[in-house]
């Protein structure tokens, strides 16, 4: 593996501007905002992405002021409800993004008007989010293809944007607030960009999505759900959660986990919490030599060989409702749930059942 | 719909539904010297007249920023 020599004042230098300490990674950060999403995109080159911006003008504020934001390239209203869009104003007068985003469909509210008077102000370059794709820097950013006709049933919701973000082989999805109508119609439209590594759960984990059927099409490794802790609207709901598990998901919530930070490298990713102790993956990235996989951890046997729990002979597995194989150590397969564990002996057995390696434990 | 007044919370009024459960309410929309155990009584409609005005004036600030995107890929 190639070692790329980084200048100690390089380092210096980009620890002076960004909290990020290595060459080359993007950081996403799922802001707990209480009840409401936003998600912030950081590459170590100064792309700024900020897909929505919370409920609550004072709280969106203050986390980009922590991080350390300056400006921002691209700034998304994945939707015009005011979980999604308050304080966008302030940011925009504050950071003048160089573009602006939303579905383009209207919303009556004061919230939203004030929103767009203020894109109009600023002269902020202004993009409907129509299927399209948006290079920034290293960031490849897909808008899916909008709901077409749009969506009478819970017409905001369904008509949301829906943004993939591929950074190296790591991909992104941060679908807004969908329902299963759109899911429904994102799979006959766009299957081929569903296949992710990290969802954003729509709609807050609630049981209006995230089908069965959307999660066999996209494949996540990891959940993220923004809700706020004992919000009124019982996010998220259970189903949703047990659909996740079912698919040995690793879910991260910001009621519990407060602010989620994903960074990669684009070959392979670490999840770091604010809160809560539930992530088991391995170490830390390294400021040199990203790509050295990570050693699989020794693998001990069960003490008690209990029902049908198999002996260490099976390196790897899978669950039945998803395509990707893991080692039997990995994080994520302790999620899956037993009736659903599937294990393979050899690595290309796994390969064989038409399962993709996991990107985190790099079976 | 008639509406009993639970208590008061800072700049909120706990309002109880006919089946027991409770919503906060904001206190400034109240009749003056509403207090603890009055009923109050609600009637709500659409205003179709001022949901269309609205939502045409909303339209039109999204045509007028709508009109400078030419469409397709875009390189930032």
């Amino acid at each position: 593996m190639k070692k790329r020599f980084i200048p100690i004042f390089a380092i210096l230098l980009s620890l002076l501007f960004f909290t990020v300490a290595f060459a080359e990674t993007i950081k996403a950060y799922f802001l707990d905002v209480g009840q409401g999403d936003s998600s912030l995109i950081i590459a170590s080159t100064g792309e700024v992405v900020l897909i929505d911006s919370g409920p609550d003008e004072n709280i969106i504020l203050n986390h980009l002021k922590k991080i350390g934001i300056n400006h921002i390239d691209l700034l998304i209203a994945s939707h015009p409800h005011a979980d999604h869009i308050s304080g966008m104003d302030k940011i925009i007068d504050i950071y003048k993004p160089r573009a602006y985003m939303d579905p383009g469909v209207p919303h009556t509210t004061k919230t939203y008007e004030r929103v767009l008077q203020a894109v109009k102000r600023n002269e902020v370059k202004y993009y409907q989010a129509t299927e399209r794709r948006i290079k920034l820097g290293p960031l490849l950013i897909s808008v899916l293809p909008p709901a077409d006709p749009l969506i009478e049933e819970s017409s905001l919701n369904n008509n949301s944007a829906v943004i993939r973000l591929d950074y190296g082989d790591v991909s992104f999805l941060f679908p807004g607030d969908i329902e299963k109508e759109r899911e429904n119609q994102l799979i006959q439209v766009a299957k081929d960009k569903l296949n992710i590594d990290v969802l954003k759960v729509p709609h807050h984990g609630s049981s209006t999505g995230t089908t069965i059927a959307f999660l066999q099409a996209t494949t996540p490794d990891v959940g993220v759900i923004f809700c706020g802790k004992g919000n009124n609207y019982g996010h998220p709901h259970l189903e949703t959660l047990e659909a996740l598990q079912s698919f040995g998901i690793q879910i991260y919530r910001t009621d519990v986990n407060g602010t989620i930070l994903v960074e990669t490298d684009g070959k392979t990713y670490r999840v770091i919490l604010e809160r809560g102790e539930e992530y088991r993956g391995p170490p830390a990235l390294k400021p040199t030599g990203l790509s050295t996989p990570t050693p699989a951890p020794t693998v001990s046997p069960a003490p008690t060989p209990a029902t049908e729990e198999p002996t260490v002979t099976y390196k790897y597995i899978a669950s039945k409702r998803s395509d990707v194989f893991h080692h039997i150590s990995c994080s994520h397969a302790q999620r899956i749930k037993p009736e659903n564990k599937i294990y393979f002996s050899t690595r290309e057995e796994a390969i064989a059942s038409g399962r993709k390696p996991c990107k985190v434990c790099k079976p | 719909m008639r509406l009993n007044i639970d208590r008061f919370e800072e700049s909120w009024v706990v309002l109880e539904l006919p089946d027991g459960t409770t919503f906060n309410f904001p206190r400034s929309l109240l009749p003056e010297g509403a207090k603890e155990g009055d009923v109050l009584y609600f009637e709500v409609f659409i205003d179709e007249e001022a949901t269309k005005k609205r939502r045409e004036h909303i339209q039109d600030l999204l045509d007028d920023l709508k009109s400078q995107d030419k469409g397709g890929d875009i390189e930032l």
